[in-house]
């Protein structure tokens, strides 16, 4: 009520002063009255009118102040008249603000995603008492990713004995085709426990949730929740979408329910369909591997969320569910198996953790660069321009305004700046993560982007921190002047220094974001040059996409020989290979591995691949020791390796007829092949080759070159069964989309470059702008004198190549440091890669002479006479 | 408090107020108008008084104020505690 009030009146503050003065008036005439009528003389009047006021215009303000605190008003006033200043002065407005802004919405849009994939828990009702729950192998293996999830069964008995949690729920995730859409990519389902939508709270924008009995095995049935977006775009919003059926990989679903708008599920990727997890058994009915996910106490891994009871610590959660998970384990004879609880944000899953913290800490570093430039620049300008002002602040400091008043008011105006340059930033902010996400990823993470109270709370934050790092020292320096020096115009040799020290850290600085994406761009480049070890250019990849509903192991088997056998007898398909991943593909496939002797708490993961046909005669992959695969090996257990392989784990030249034990397996080492990039182009990993086990559909390599291999080849699998989807791209297509991501963000870094680059070259021209300005007169004299104009031009390159060959200096002994954090990056490339250091050198050398060419022209050009005249 | 008492007798303008705290407390206290005019504003913030224009005794234009129903129970509030605090005063200056 009060703060209403005040508000009601701050929007009158002119009219409350005019009616105080007037009322203080009316006051001060009727005591005058008074005291006339006591019979005074009129010049004691006068006088006593005045003793008996006191001081007006002071009680007037304290009046005023009732309603609106002094520091408050000031502020106010400060800003209005910054905002006015700045509109007089509307390009040097425009340079300030939009640097700022582009600096401020890079870091916001950074912290847009990191508020996205860090501080953003799930849609779901009090997301606080929600976590995902990992168990950790105790035992084996050593390496890679030790987090997973769980199996259902596991999941189901956690569920219903867990006292500490209103519930468990389990997800998988699965590819299915909408209808009869054929084409395209597949959709994300999430299959779910029964008591998904339950647990998690999540609201229903139309029908239900899941019902008990739907995900009870004996009785499946077909029901489906979609999305939000998936009903929007897919299903046209259809209002009368509930209780309808629609064809999920060709069976029929009847939908149930629409989640609410916000809600895209709890996996990295966006969900647009959840199906329990009983009516796998109607999508997949030939999937073999279906009720051992469904039953198999040890069938690996589905991710499991818990809701905690109201007051359970996660400490008393994760105690409980590792002593059920203890009983689970002994009741089904299993290794015992630690219990880790994390929120819910994306990055919070151990196994990624480290990743991506790393990358977050890299593009805020190089965010927070660009706006230090951008404050070094925009310092600068703030410079020059209190240079300009000098007079009117001398003025003010000579006619009694204390430094710490006018210091106040110029940091006002860099408010008012990092103000305008915010707002400015948040939208930035709005608009530029989902574009270049959308462009970087082929499909867009389940992230969502909203400039919420974090986002808000950091670019105010930043805004304020800004203003201070580009206000403070301009406004240290413009007040501390001599009042008499500054009336008559004399220049100051400390200010030059203040502006050489930020010219020099502003090189530095742009040293640093040139040399890193240098190097990544000569990263990438030199991973694309590399020699991967095998043919690139003339090689088709041909995937096979077999209608999930009607294929188990057994008739992929079946397809598979099937298909060979064609293969075999089409002599321009010669030579083909088949392999569970084709090169450079983004999923890999780990098999635990241990040597015979040794015993199971030796496991590791190795990078496993498996192959048939002529592989390695297609890529051109020599063997180099032993022998590569026959037909009968498939049925022997025989295992190939690369060199990488046998050199680390088998004793290099004793590898040959070694035993391992894979899986549960023991194999025979028959042959070594020759190490190649094809699982990565970074490094070589050890890396096992295995016999095509027909666990699902391998992909097909053909030499392009021989004309229709792609079409015959099509043929001969429409001929076995032609509800086979086939897709073939070149293998030359691959590797470009695994080094897409890197190229991408060398791609941001290079922007962040440029705009450095851009940054550092404005600020160099504007301070030898400067240089040349002050020393007009100086370089009169000389001219005057007789001196040639290429002396004074070495005159002003001397001067304005000290900050920059120091900043250049600095800014390369830093990025040597900076480039060991970002080595793993660099696909091999030394981080300190002389063409990079070298061109980013010549690049700002190149920039500071542009910058300083007008300048020293006009420096040239000074008539000597008129520099004596000028002032 | 002086000033919501005065006002409870009816309306009146800053001098009326200024000068009815003299007159009655027969010249014993007087408010400068440094302190009234705040302490005014400071009613007013807080809705005990409300103010309005109309014309004095003289026929000009002042400012009135009058109280409010608030403004009644403050006053109610205040003496009772500003009793309260008189009475313990004396008491130990008469005991102690």
């Amino acid at each position: 009520m009060r703060l209403l009030r005040r508000l009601q009146t701050l929007f009158r503050l002119g009219r409350v002063d005019a009616e105080l003065h007037e009322e203080m008036e009316f006051h001060r005439a009727m005591k005058k009255r008074e005291l006339e009528r006591s019979g005074l003389s009129e010049k004691d009047v006068t006088g006593a009118v005045a003793r008996a006021m006191g001081n007006m215009t002071g009680a007037r303000e304290e009046a005023r102040g009732v309603w609106l605190p002094g520091w408050a008003e000031s502020l106010f006033q400060d800003s209005v008249y910054a905002v006015r200043n700045l509109r007089r002065q509307p390009g040097f407005a425009v340079v300030a603000i939009g640097t700022l802004a582009a600096a401020i919405g890079l870091n916001t849009s950074v912290f847009t995603v990191f508020a996205a994939a860090a501080l953003r828990p799930w849609a779901v009702r009090e997301p606080g008492r929600v976590v995902s729950v990992y168990s950790f192998a105790t035992h084996v293996p050593q390496g890679a990713n030790n987090a997973m999830g769980f199996s259902i069964a596991e999941s189901r008995f956690l569920d219903s004995n867990s006292k500490s949690c209103d519930g468990l729920v389990a997800t998988r995730h699965s590819y299915v085709r909408f209808g009869s859409d054929k084409t395209g990519r597949p959709s994300n389902a999430m299959i779910v426990t029964g008591n998904y939508f339950r647990v998690l709270g999540v609201g229903m924008e139309r029908g239900r949730e899941f019902m008990r009995e739907e995900d009870l095995a004996p009785v499946p049935q077909p029901v489906t929740i979609l999305s939000y977006p998936a009903w929007q775009n897919r299903l046209g919003g259809d209002p009368e979408i509930v209780g309808k059926q629609i064809r999920l990989d060709d069976v029929p679903f009847t939908v149930v329910g629409v989640a609410s708008r916000d809600f895209t599920g709890t996996a990295s990727l966006r969900a647009d369909a959840w199906i329990p997890f009983a009516s796998l058994r109607l999508l997949r009915p030939l999937d073999g591997s279906v009720p051992d996910l469904l039953e198999k106490p040890d069938y690996c891994c589905s991710a499991v969320a818990a809701r905690l009871r109201p007051g359970v610590t996660r400490a008393q959660a994760r105690t409980e569910l590792e002593l059920l998970s203890r009983r689970f384990h002994m009741e089904h004879s299993l290794e015992p198996d630690a219990i880790l609880l994390t929120d819910t944000a994306m990055v919070s899953h151990p196994g990624s953790k480290g990743k991506i913290t790393v990358m977050f800490s890299l593009m805020f570093a190089g965010v927070f660069l660009v706006l230090l430039l951008a404050c070094a620049n925009v310092g600068n300008l703030l410079i020059a321009r209190a240079a300009a002002r000098q007079r009117e602040i001398a003025t003010r400091l000579s006619i009694g305004a204390s430094r710490r008043r006018i210091i106040r008011q110029l940091l006002t105006e860099s408010l008012v700046l990092a103000t305008a340059a915010g707002l400015l930033g948040v939208g930035i902010a709005y608009i530029l993560p989902p574009y270049v996400l959308a462009r970087a990823m082929d499909q867009p993470p389940n992230l969502r982007f909203e400039p919420d109270m974090y986002v808000m709370a950091f670019s105010v934050a930043l805004s304020a921190v800004a203003s201070v790092l580009f206000g403070l020292a301009p406004a240290l320096h413009a007040t501390r002047v001599s009042v008499a020096g500054a009336m008559k115009e004399q220049p100051f040799g400390s200010r030059l220094r203040l502006r050489s020290v930020l010219l020099g850290a502003q090189v530095a600085l742009s040293v640093i974001l040139l040399v890193a994406a240098g190097l990544m761009m000569r990263g990438v480049q030199h991973a694309s040059e590399r020699n991967p070890g095998f043919e690139v250019n003339n090689i088709s990849v041909i995937s096979f996409e077999l209608p999930a509903n009607s294929y188990n192991p057994g008739r992929i088997r079946t397809l598979l020989s099937g298909l060979q056998d064609a293969l075999g007898n089409a002599p321009n398909l010669h030579p083909y290979g088949l392999a569970r991943t084709a090169p450079f593909a983004n999923g890999h496939w780990w098999t635990s591995f241990r040597l015979r002797g040794e015993d199971a708490t030796r496991e590791r993961l190795i990078e496993t691949q498996e192959v048939a046909g002529d592989y390695f005669g297609v890529l051109g992959v020599p063997i180099v020791s032993g022998q590569g695969f026959e037909p009968s090996d498939a049925r022997r257990g025989a295992v190939l390796v690369n060199e990488t392989m046998a050199r680390q784990y088998l004793g290099d030249e004793h590898a040959l007829g070694r035993t391992v034990i894979l899986g549960k397996e023991a194999r025979e080492v028959v042959g070594i092949v020759k190490d190649t990039y094809a699982t990565g182009l970074d490094s070589i990993e050890p890396l096992i080759y295995a016999p095509v086990s027909g666990r699902e559909m391998p992909r097909l390599l053909l030499r392009s070159s021989s004309a229709g291999a792609v079409d015959s080849a099509t043929a001969i699998a429409k001929r076995l069964d032609p509800r086979i989807q086939v897709r073939a791209e070149p293998l030359a297509a691959q590797l470009e989309r695994h080094l897409s991501p890197a190229r991408t963000a060398s791609a941001l870094a290079a922007m962040l470059g440029l705009l450095a680059l851009t940054l550092a070259s404005v600020g160099m021209s504007g301070v030898f702008a400067y240089v040349v300005r002050q020393r007009t007169r100086e370089i009169g004299i000389r001219m005057a004198l007789g001196a040639a104009p290429s002396q004074i031009l070495g005159l002003v390159l001397g001067t304005c190549s000290r900050p920059v060959l120091v900043g250049l200096a600095v800014g390369v002994l830093m990025s040597g440091a900076v480039s060991r954090i970002i080595h793993s990056f660099l696909y091999g490339l030394s981080g300190f890669d002389p063409v990079t250091y070298g061109a980013v050198c010549l690049v700002l050398s190149a920039a500071a002479i542009t910058a300083s060419w007008l300048p020293a022209r006009r420096a040239m050009r000074v008539e000597p006479v008129e520099a004596l005249r000028y002032e | 408090m002086l000033v919501l008492r005065i006002l409870a007798r009816g309306r009146a303008h800053g001098y009326g107020i200024a000068q009815h705290i003299k007159s009655v407390s027969e010249d014993v206290l007087q408010v400068g108008e440094s302190s009234l005019y705040p302490a005014l504003q400071r009613l007013l913030l807080n809705g005990w008084v409300k103010a309005e224009w109309g014309a004095s005794e003289n026929n000009r234009r002042a400012r009135f104020y009058s109280l409010t129903p608030a403004g009644r129970k403050q006053l109610v509030t205040e003496r009772e505690e500003f009793q309260r605090i008189i009475v313990a005063i004396q008491k130990v200056l008469e005991n102690a």
